[in-house]
């Protein structure tokens, strides 16, 4: 090693730990006021999602509604509250289906290589050639939109990158276990390949699901944006930009209070997981 | 360098006709029969027997395959069967609309991200690139539709400096044109930007950790030197292949912004393609923007092989 | 700048250098106290294990420790010129020019994307910008020559990665000597090569002192090489140097046990030099809190064979005339230098 590698990834490691803290506290904060809103919101406000009174329409802030009402004289705060139980549902349900799908998918390729790598490894190189969103989108016109079809549209979209993340991990991993594993004997070298592939991926799945969270929130939001996603009345994040996109001109502050709430939990899940990157980054350097 | 160039051209042929194979099976895993699923139980006999014949759903498989993929080669793609019109001339009169927009986004987002993945990437760790890292992490949780709904709401909105929606073809009204485009576009642009800015900061700070550069010091070589000739020109043939990959995104985007200022594009297509279940339309588009994405990424491998001398050598 | 005559044939003069890495919630002071004096045409080697600080004391000389990396003290001279004074600027117009790094692996520290000609002229343009481009051209052509390029007038249109590793550490040679610079830091010229093209490397860099008179500070893992071609040699360890001397007393009688460690660890002759000294039991103290006492008697063979006295672990070794015995500036970072002569034999492994 010369001193010049040296300096240099010193410099970078230092710094970034002295960021941390903040962009963690404040990933936290903005993380719990979503978690606290899909978990009790609805019954902190106490209003009903569903109950039209079109003679309130577009009324603005009040103590009676905390962020106004629709186009329906429904309860906006009341409608986010309980489109972010869909939402995070949503996301939940695509993030876990990319995840089951990729993660023996990439174990199975990466362990085996061989024509089975080859094969999946074309098909994942095929569906990345197609923007996700499309993807997505592609699904939506097969099952037609609803909750169903966006957590199923979500998850497909996502599992070629997560794919081929965890099965070029897994290389990675495989040829130091096996020397590991060399070192011992009998049954319990495949004790010390499963151990030593499962600390290797766990933090990479971490990270990974939490990316992907970020990118659920999103995609949803803007499948419901399109009218692909959840169907007006039913209240999530993107079908209530479905409904107020009808009033953008006259009414925007509609769109704008129902984009907010997305703004923060994605921005909450990114602060999270740079710091969570940067954590493993570290791990790994040293 | 002429090798490496048919060698990348020819890995990227199986990948197109993978993409074509996938559009093509795409509308035959629709449940049930297609046409029905389109027109519903009662539609109109005609149609449905035209559609029946453009489909050609009663013959082998790959016989269909070969009828379809050999009217895509001569540029036919079928028949829209909301609008009874060619779905190529369709797309082909969508696409300046989409490619001025498209344009005027990557231009802002190099305008943009470009500067500041390099300012940030240049210093890392130092107090500007916690500030733009912070900046993209902010920027990537925001939505083009929200971040577009709050620029219209400012500038067409409240300070009527630009028209709030519509499009204009260049051709007619030059002016009007790019007064329309000018919202959509700073939407689109600022809404890649952060992942363009993102992949930029990486390609630099790898970069900078090139032993090169403490030698290039060593040398005595002036900060501006260094950092033109030696970080940035090492750091360009990884900054064209992010710009490739950012296009994944800027379609994404595209689709969105055309739906909310009403920019009569491809974008547009798509969406009220799945609405109206036109599945021919589906399957074209599939086909084009894959076959595009595939396209740009060949071509800035290709630049990047021009770029580095070591690459051509493989 | 400053005459050169009041300081006479001194070169370098570096007193009492410090560098320092800040990181969360503790500093690594990589180099601590550092003086070392290099005379014009002269060959010091510095030799010490890896992360014993000697290439960021040499990267400190030439004013390229990089945040969040500071020095926090002491002088550099060159020339009589403190180098401490200078700003950014003075500093770069002086590196290149009149000192001058070869790095250890040219073939990483090349811009792979220019031609070998441009980035030898790189150089040139930037400290004798009054020089006509054809002139240049020239000179180009000569110092690739000198460095012993076959056909130069080829080579300078190819880029670095079609040129063997020998080839290529010729070419940093050529850039390293191409202005005659009054020092030359060489690190670990020939890390990076087979034997017989390090012999050519040293050889070169021999060439150089003897047709320019500048004086080199030759930083390597390899004992052997620094026998070869070295007039002094200091020894590095934990931050500090804990030896100096000339090549021949250092090697006939080491002054400090990690010296004598270093020394054993050579292979018999006709062996190939170790990639790295890798024979001596334990690991360098943690650096970001160095013992209190000697920083080698964690691994210090003497220290066990003297029953442990309590010096080496509680009080710092000052860097001491080793009076009896060798040449003025023959210096130890020693305790028992004196034991260390009686003992030697008993010391060998």
């Amino acid at each position: 090693m010369t001193a010049k590698t040296m300096v240099v990834t010193t410099a970078p490691k230092a710094a970034v730990r002295r960021r941390m803290p903040l962009r963690t506290a404040i990933g936290s904060g903005l993380g719990l006021l979503v978690v606290l809103t899909v978990a009790i919101g609805p019954w902190v406000i106490g209003k009903d999602p569903y109950a039209i009174d079109i003679a309130n329409r577009f009324a603005g802030p009040s103590a009676e509604h905390w962020l106004g009402t629709d186009e329906l004289g429904r309860d906006v705060a009341s409608r986010i509250a309980s489109g972010a139980r869909a939402t995070a549902l949503i996301a939940l349900g695509a993030v876990g289906i990319a995840t089951a799908v990729a993660i023996p998918l990439g174990l199975l390729t990466g362990f085996l290589g061989g024509w089975v790598d080859l094969v999946v490894t074309r098909v994942v190189d095929l569906f990345l050639a197609i923007p996700s969103l499309l993807v997505a989108i592609g699904v939506v016109g097969v099952f037609g939109a609803s909750v169903t079809t966006t957590v199923l549209a979500l998850g497909l979209s996502y599992w070629p990158f997560y794919t081929r993340l965890i099965r070029s991990a897994v290389v990675g991993i495989r040829s130091r276990a096996y020397i590991d594993a060399a070192r011992v004997l009998g049954a319990s070298r495949w004790r010390v390949i499963r151990t030593e592939i499962l600390t290797g991926l766990a933090p990479l799945v971490l990270l990974q699901t939490t990316v992907l969270l970020g990118f659920a929130v999103l995609d949803e939001a803007a499948l419901g944006f399109l009218g692909l996603g959840v169907q007006p009345p039913q209240a999530s994040w993107g079908s209530r930009l479905a409904e107020s996109r009808e009033f953008i001109l006259a009414q925007p502050e509609l769109a704008l209070v129902a984009g907010v709430p997305i703004v923060v939990a994605v921005f909450a899940v990114n602060l999270l997981s740079d710091a969570l990157r940067d954590r493993l980054d570290a791990r790994r350097i040293s | 360098m002429l090798r490496y160039a048919l060698s990348r051209v020819l890995l990227a042929l199986p990948l197109l006709f993978g993409l074509s194979v996938l559009s093509f099976i795409y509308v035959r895993l629709i449940p049930g029969d297609p046409i029905v699923a389109m027109l519903g139980v009662n539609g109109n006999p005609a149609l449905v027997a035209r559609l029946r014949e453009q489909f050609g759903l009663d013959r082998p498989l790959l016989s269909q395959y070969g009828e379809w993929i050999t009217g895509v080669a001569r540029g036919d793609l079928g028949v829209s069967f909301r609008s009874q019109m060619p779905i190529s001339t369709i797309i082909v009169d969508r696409i300046p609309a989409t490619l001025q927009l498209a344009g005027a986004a990557l231009l802002v987002s190099l305008l943009i991200a470009i500067p500041a993945g390099v300012a940030a990437g240049m210093r890392p760790g130092s107090r500007l690139d916690s500030l733009i890292t912070s900046a993209t992490l902010f920027g990537l949780a925001v939505p083009a539709f929200f971040l577009g709904t709050l620029l219209m709401l400012v500038f067409a909105v409240n300070l009527r400096l630009v028209p709030s929606q519509g499009y204009v073809p260049f051709a007619d009204d030059p002016m009007q044109s790019l007064r329309l485009t000018l919202l959509p576009a700073v939407t689109l642009g600022l809404a890649i930007s952060p992942y363009l800015a993102r992949l930029t900061r990486s390609a630099v700070v790898e970069t900078i950790q090139e032993s090169f550069v403490p030698f290039a010091q060593a040398k005595g070589l002036t900060p501006r030197k260094i950092s033109m000739g030696y970080v940035l020109r090492n750091a360009l043939p990884s900054l064209v292949a992010a710009l490739g990959v950012t296009v994944a995104s800027l379609i994404a985007g595209s689709i969105v912004v055309e739906a909310l200022f009403n920019w009569p594009g491809m974008g547009r297509l798509v969406a009220s393609a799945v609405v109206e279940r036109d599945y021919a339309m589906i399957e074209a588009l599939l086909l084009i923007y894959g076959g595009l994405f595939i396209t740009v990424n060949l071509v800035c491998e290709l630049v990047q092989s021009v770029l580095d001398p070591r690459v051509r050598l493989t | 700048m400053t005459p050169l005559d009041e300081t006479g044939g001194t070169v370098l003069e570096v007193r009492d250098l410090a560098v320092e890495f800040p990181l969360t919630g503790s500093v690594v002071r990589a180099v601590d106290g550092v003086d070392l004096d290099v005379a014009a045409g002269e060959i010091v080697g510095v030799v010490g294990e890896s992360g014993s600080g000697k290439s960021v004391t040499m990267l400190a000389l030439l004013g390229l420790v990089h945040r969040p990396g500071r020095i926090v003290g002491g002088s550099v001279r060159l020339r009589g010129t403190e180098l401490a004074g200078l700003g950014p600027r003075e500093l770069a117009r002086l590196r290149g020019r009149r000192m001058a790094l070869i790095p250890s692996d040219a073939g990483a520290a090349l811009n792979p994307v220019t031609r070998i000609g441009a980035q030898v002229d790189e150089g040139l343009a930037r400290h004798l910008p009054e020089l006509p481009r054809a002139e240049r051209q020239g000179r180009i052509l000569d110092i690739l020559r000198r460095v012993g390029l076959p056909r130069p007038d080829t080579q300078v249109r190819r880029y670095p990665h079609e040129l063997s590793g020998g080839m290529q550490q010729r070419v940093a040679v050529a850039m390293g000597v191409q202005l005659g610079p009054d020092l030359l830091i060489a690190d670990e010229p020939t890390t990076a090569l087979d034997v017989t093209i390090q012999a050519q490397i040293l050889r070169l860099l021999l060439d150089v002192r003897e047709e320019s008179g500048t004086a080199i500070l030759f930083v390597t893992h390899d004992m052997t090489a620094v026998a070869e071609i070295c007039d002094r040699v200091l020894v590095m360890y934990a931050g500090q140097i804990v030896e100096s001397g000339s090549v021949a007393e250092v090697c006939a009688a080491p002054g400090h046990p990690y010296t004598k460690a270093l020394l054993d660890a050579i292979p018999p002759l006709g062996g190939e030099p170790p990639e790295e000294l890798t024979t001596i039991p334990g690991a360098p103290p943690d650096p970001r809190a160095w013992p209190v006492g000697c920083r080698f008697a964690e691994r210090c063979p003497l220290r066990r064979r003297l029953g442990d006295p309590a010096e080496c672990t509680s009080v710092a070794p000052a860097m001491a005339t080793l009076d009896s015995r060798g040449s003025a500036g023959r210096r130890s970072r020693c305790h028992f230098p004196d034991a260390l002569v009686e003992a030697v034999g008993g010391l060998v492994r």
